[in-house]
Order: C-alpha cells, then sequence, then structure tokens
C-alpha cells in the first residue's frame, strides 16, 4: 500500500492510436460490434491470465497471447487482459 | 519540454447508462468492484472504481443532469458506452493547469471536488480531488483529457480493493480507435509534449509516463 500512496510515473499505460480494422487484427476472433469508428475501444490490462481465463468463463475469448472480453460484453469497452 | 505536473495515465472512465447494472457486469466479470460514489452536486454523477496499481477505471454514471456532465450525456447519446475521458495524474493541478496555459491550452479549472468513502473498517472518510482540463474541444479520437491531482490517496487506492479475482493489476494500453490514426496521435502528442512511435501494423502509440 505505501508504493500506493505516492504519485509515480513509471508503469503507466500507452495510449495507441489505430484503425478499427488495425484493432480487429490485432485481436481477431473477437466481436468488435458497437464500437464506434472514432473513440476509447478498450484497455490492454496487465493480469494473471489464467486467472482472468477463469474467472471470464465462456465471455472470455482467446485472441492474442491472452484473453479479451468484447466491447459488447464490457459496457462498451474491449478489456484484453495479457500477461506481464 | 515534457509537462512537469502531469505524469503518466491515472485512470479510464468508462461512461455507462446504468451505473448499478454496470457494476455489477464488471464484478461478472472478475472485478473487485468499490462501493458507489456520488460526487459533488454541481457533477451530478456517481461512480465505481476498479482499482489497480499505480492507475484504476472508473464506471461513471450520470444520477442528475447538470451543465457540468452535459458533454458526457451528448458523448453518451452519440456513441454509447464506452471510453468517454482519459484522466493523468496530476503532481499539482493549479501548476499543471498554468503549464498547459503556456502552451497554448486555456485549462478549464483547476476545480475542487469529493465524494464519501466508506473505509474497510466502516469509518466514514472522504476522497478528494483537485482537476483541470485541457479545452473539451481538443479530444484525440473524440476522447477528452483531464488531469487529476489525488489529495487523499489512501481513501482511493484501499487494498482491499486492489485484488481481482481475474488477475487484473495495471493498465498497460488505452485502445483508441480512429480513421486516420497519425492524425489523432500527433494531436495528443501535441496536448502532453510527448512523442509518438510507429507500430509494425500502422498503429501509433504515445508514451504517458516515465
Amino acid at each position: 500500500m505505501a508504493r500506493s500512496r505516492c504519485a509515480r510515473a513509471v508503469d503507466r499505460a500507452d495510449f495507441v492510436f489505430l484503425t478499427k480494422d488495425q484493432l480487429g487484427k490485432r485481436y481477431p476472433g473477437v466481436s468488435l460490434a458497437g464500437l464506434p469508428e472514432r473513440g476509447g475501444a478498450g484497455l490492454v490490462i496487465v493480469a494473471d491470465v489464467a486467472a482472468a481465463e477463469k474467472a471470464l468463463g465462456a465471455v472470455g475469448v482467446k485472441s492474442a497471447d491472452g484473453v479479451v472480453v468484447p466491447p459488447a460484453e464490457g459496457n462498451g469497452t474491449m478489456l484484453a487482459f495479457v500477461g506481464a | 519540454m515534457t509537462l512537469k505536473n502531469v505524469i503518466g495515465i491515472d485512470h479510464a472512465v468508462v461512461m455507462v447508462k446504468d451505473l448499478d447494472k454496470a457494476a455489477e457486469n464488471y464484478k461478472r466479470l472478475g472485478f473487485t468492484v468499490s462501493p458507489r460514489g456520488t460526487h459533488s452536486p454541481h457533477m451530478g454523477s456517481g461512480n465505481y472504481t476498479i482499482m489497480f496499481d499505480p492507475d484504476y477505471m472508473e464506471l461513471l454514471g450520470v444520477l442528475t443532469p447538470t451543465e457540468h456532465n452535459a458533454p458526457a450525456r451528448a458523448n453518451l447519446e452519440k456513441n454509447g458506452e464506452g471510453i468517454e475521458r482519459i484522466a493523468f495524474t496530476a503532481v499539482d493541478s493549479a501548476e499543471g493547469a498554468e503549464e498547459i496555459r503556456a502552451r497554448g491550452y486555456p485549462p478549464v479549472g483547476p476545480t475542487d471536488f469529493e465524494r464519501p468513502v466508506t473505509m474497510p473498517n466502516g469509518a466514514i472518510s472522504a476522497a478528494k480531488f483537485r482537476t483541470f482540463q485541457w479545452p473539451t474541444a481538443e479530444a484525440p479520437a473524440g476522447v477528452r483529457i483531464f488531469a487529476c491531482q489525488h489529495k487523499t490517496r489512501e481513501t482511493v487506492w484501499i487494498p482491499e480493493l486492489m485484488k481481482h479475482a481475474n488477475g487484473a493489476r495495471r493498465l498497460k494500453q488505452v485502445l483508441m480507435v480512429a480513421p486516420e490514426p497519425a492524425k489523432e496521435a500527433a494531436h495528443l502528442s501535441k496536448m502532453i509534449d510527448r512523442e509518438t512511435r510507429n507500430e509494425a501494423d500502422g498503429a501509433v502509440a504515445v508514451r504517458s509516463g516515465g
């Protein structure tokens, strides 16, 4: 907890801009239905992928070395769980 | 020169139509979701947070329409649910606001607000923030950008809220779709004084932290 009490600049997420088509190619098999052509599309989350697979069950789609929640199942936000 | 008071992505704001249903959905996805928070009255919004380290997600919903939440409501109407805003961590919002003003972006704020927090021991505390925004029209890929100074980190990063059944630990990337990714990335790059990086598949990344 002490580690979190001071704001620090390391381990911060990057922005990645891409077309919807490019996003589909990064995450094959994941439906992008409902995503706009321009807007926030999703989050890549560092996780224990095995735990994510177990917790997500049938909602999770194995894709791109991780497990992905399609945007339709994540309130309009694709959630890609990947290893560290 | 890099902004001194803006040190990386702090949280992603996911705008939802029904706040309580969205929280239940995220619980089903294996996230530990905070108790519901209610923001200051002028904001008219409520939230649930999903805490990682050093960042988090925020599920945000409108409880009462106000002038403050008009842009968020308009976005929800136009684009539906999803990532509506990205917050950076501000070291000092007052100084950060002046930094972006000096770069030609008249800031909105700084603005102070808070929400009550029930701590794990049942005590009532408060999460206090000071935020500033880049002008609303400056929205790369349609996503608004603001910065958040946490004045009470201990009431936000509560250890019990940082453990998730799905193993989630921290954000790695925020994915933004757009027909012209390079143009949108250049826009953000200019706003936060960070370089862009071309990726092999044509995507363009912008680093947010150190």
